[in-house]
């Protein structure tokens, strides 16, 4: 019995051993490698609509300061509507800040432009803002913000729209120009970084002051802010909405309301409206004249009338 | 047997098996001395040597500890392929690899006094540099050959240098057509090289109408056709390959050889193949067009009747619009549908190219008729039904008789309190 378990252990010991020289041989190969390169889909936040309902609205007359400011250039080629009233969040994609209504206050669907994305979530150009120019620079030295983001999750948005043109203001040009009208082709990419090409492919059609190369670029001489009242620069916000309005004498050719505003005065033409940036015709339309809108001839207002909604407006120094 | 003896056996047994795995496991699997290999030798100072050694299993080592004594007549220990040795980093000891593997296996001469040269300044340059560098250990080479093994060291030099990175990589990622909601483009971003079968949930490639497709390499970009899976009204595109392989190549480790107080070698650890997943999808849903339909409730015999469709999430590409009504037996509340009980059918479908209401032909009106005309909106795509109203929606229903009912719409006027002012 004693001989029987010697042996038994023995052999367990031995077969041990054996099995240590294998992975011990084995230790020098070099396997395939296997790596996994994956993305996973983060889960929609469902905010309750009570929770929604109760965020104050991302309005053109609205100052909230969650919303994140929006400086420089921005690149976007699609616009969108939302599908219902929807919460929009800070930068850390989960403290809800602000409310974007489906419908604007014209009754007329909300439009939305996307400029950058990150997984299944988007930012988005808001119409409210952020900080009112009178509190001065924040801690950072920065001025009041003219243009305001937030982050909106995909799954809000619907009915893409291609938005191939682009209106650039300069200002110290005082010149409207509207670049790319022809027809153009866009992708906006999974992997966050939404890429795009518009190739224009328009005919001039600009007269008197304005200017057409012939290429999809249109160009106006307008007006501008005045010295007290500049037209905020560096930024890039869109065409929000449009409308006539006989009290702002604008009954024959619609205002085209932006998301802009003003960064060096709450109310550079009064009332409480939010300092809005927009384009409208105005018989004198050249020189720095304006409390910051840009004041374009009936054939530039004509123009940017025919863009769509969610078309991206930038104003250059 | 007594069980003493039993005992006594068995610890002899253990003690055996004990020394034979301490002699597997504790001791290198070879010890011998390495020799001298390809290169050079200082006249008179044979172990001044500028090249590789052999070692005892013939392969060609190199030393990465200058100004350690020579490892030639000791006792050196093969320790196996490494990741880690003398904390460089990984991406030294990828270099130095890359070097190895592509010029340490030589018997010429100058190339191995080039590696040599190259793995001192890659393992070590400081240390390297402190010892005189190229050109004291270029004293050990004839006079006529160090031009050339410069020249080769350099050029080892930059090739070691030019690797960053030992990480193969590959991404896909898919975009959306920023005005067509079917269109898109898979993209492969990967290290070159890299190539594998991509396969399409709820897409197919453009071109061939599959869903899989082979030999996809790094840089490629194809353009992608959404397909909706049946009865969905949102979905995502998704893209996946499992066998992306990346050509053989250097790997982050050497072959290690120890020698107790002098230097170490190392000699290539050759190259492995890598294969790599990769995955993406739709950074949002893709969306389905959305129909809601309405109907003329009520129309008279000789004169007409008419269907409408609202559509929303239409996409650029265009969809196409046909109407059908159905005259409803009488005495059954069953709606019926059939190619039997067809009254109406567009003549011609109407194109949707962006969202927006869309109304039918104006269907003329006879005795025939005459009853109660259940209409079902069907929206197409290429051929393909994506969206189709249901039969018996209340909303697309028409009541049809002898007497004329006038139809009047009011218009609706959404009239703003307040319009923004603008600044002026």
């Amino acid at each position: 019995m004693t001989r029987t378990r010697a042996a038994a252990a023995l052999v367990v010991l031995l077969a041990a051993a054996a099995a240590l020289l294998l992975l011990h041989l084995l230790a020098d190969r070099q396997a395939p490698v296997t790596r996994a390169h994956t993305r996973s889909i983060e889960p929609h936040p469902e905010l309750p609509a009570a929770r929604i309902a109760a965020l104050p609205e991302a309005r053109y007359d609205a100052v909230i300061a969650g919303l994140l400011p929006a400086r420089g250039t921005a690149g976007g080629d699609s616009a969108y509507r939302v599908r219902e009233d929807t919460a929009l969040y800070a930068a850390d994609l989960v403290t809800p800040v602000a409310r974007l209504a489906a419908r604007n206050f014209l009754g007329e669907p909300t439009v939305v432009v996307p400029v950058e994305s990150s997984g299944d979530w988007v930012r988005i150009l808001t119409p409210a803002r952020q900080r009112l120019p009178s509190k001065g620079a924040d801690t950072s030295g920065a001025p009041a913000p003219a243009q305001t983001s937030a982050w909106l999750h995909a799954h809000s948005l619907s009915s893409p729209t291609r938005v191939a043109a682009r209106i650039i203001v300069s200002v110290s040009a005082q010149t409207l120009r509207i670049d790319g009208t022809g027809t153009g082709t866009g992708t906006g990419t999974g992997t966050g970084t939404g890429t795009g090409t518009g190739t224009g492919a328009g005919t001039g059609t600009g007269t008197g002051v304005g200017e057409s190369d012939g290429a999809g670029v249109h160009t106006w001489q307008v007006g501008v802010g005045a010295p007290g009242t500049p037209t905020p620069t560096g930024v890039t916000g869109y065409l929000e909405a449009r409308y006539r309005d006989a009290t702002q004498g604008q009954a024959e050719h619609p205002v085209q309301l932006t998301s802009l505003h003003s960064a060096a005065a709450d109310e550079p033409f009064g009332g409480n409206d939010g300092g809005l940036i927009g384009i409208h015709f105005e018989a004198s339309s050249s020189g720095a004249i304006s409390h910051g809108c840009i004041r374009v001839p009936v054939e530039a207002l004509t123009a940017v009338d025919a863009l769509p909604l969610g078309t991206l407006i930038t104003i250059e120094e | 047997m007594s069980p003493y003896l039993s005992t006594l056996r068995s610890m002899i047994a253990l003690s055996m098996f004990a020394a034979i795995l301490g002699a597997l496991l504790l001791v290198p699997l070879s010890a011998a001395a390495a020799g001298i290999g390809p290169g050079y030798q200082e006249p008179g100072k044979p172990l001044n040597h500028l090249g590789g050694y052999l070692t005892a299993g013939g392969r060609v080592a190199y030393c990465i500890d200058a100004g350690l004594p020579s490892a030639v007549g000791r006792e050196t220990s093969d320790s196996g392929v490494v990741g880690s040795v003398n904390s460089l980093a990984p991406v030294e000891v990828f270099r130095l690899n890359t070097v190895l593997s592509r010029y340490g296996d030589t018997s010429d001469a100058n190339t191995a006094a080039a590696v040599a040269m190259t793995v001192w300044s890659i393992a070590g340059d400081v240390a390297y540099r402190a010892q005189g560098g190229d050109g004291h250990v270029l004293l050990r080479a004839p006079a006529d050959q160090r031009m050339a093994i410069q020249a080769l060291a350099d050029r080892f030099r930059a090739e070691a240098a030019s690797v960053t990175t030992a990480e193969q990589t590959a991404v896909l990622s898919i975009s959306i057509d920023a005005g067509d909601d079917y269109g898109g483009i898979i993209a492969l971003d990967a290290s070159p090289g890299v190539s594998g079968t991509v396969e399409l949930t709820n897409a197919v490639f453009a071109d061939s109408g599959r869903n899989s497709r082979a030999s996809v390499a790094a840089g490629a970009r194809l353009v992608v056709v959404a397909v909706p899976p049946s009865g969905s009204t949102s979905y995502r595109v998704l893209a996946s390959s499992s066998d992306l392989s990346a050509p053989a190549a250097p790997v982050a480790s050497v072959h290690l050889y120890s020698t107790s107080g002098a230097q170490t070698l190392v000699a290539s650890a050759g190259s492995a193949s890598v294969v790599l997943a990769a995955s993406a999808s739709d950074f949002r849903d893709r969306l389905v067009p959305s129909l809601t339909t309405a109907a003329q409730s009520s129309a008279k015999v000789g004169g007409t009747v008419i269907d409408t469709a609202s559509l929303t999430d239409v996409p650029s590409s265009g969809l196409q619009l046909r109407w059908s009504g159905y005259l409803q037996p009488v005495g059954t509340s069953i709606p019926l549908c059939t190619d039997s009980r067809l009254a109406f059918r567009s003549s011609a479908p109407v194109t949707a190219a962006a969202d927006g209401v869309f109304a039918s032909e104006l269907f003329s009106v006879t005795d025939r008729s005459v009853g109660t005309v259940f209409w079902v909106a069907t929206v197409s795509r290429n051929g393909a039904v994506v969206a189709e109203g249901s039969c018996g929606d209340s909303t697309e229903t028409t009541v049809i008789t002898a007497p004329a009912i006038p139809v009047q719409l009011t218009p609706v006027h959404l009239t703003p309190v307040h319009l923004p002012m603008v600044s002026g």
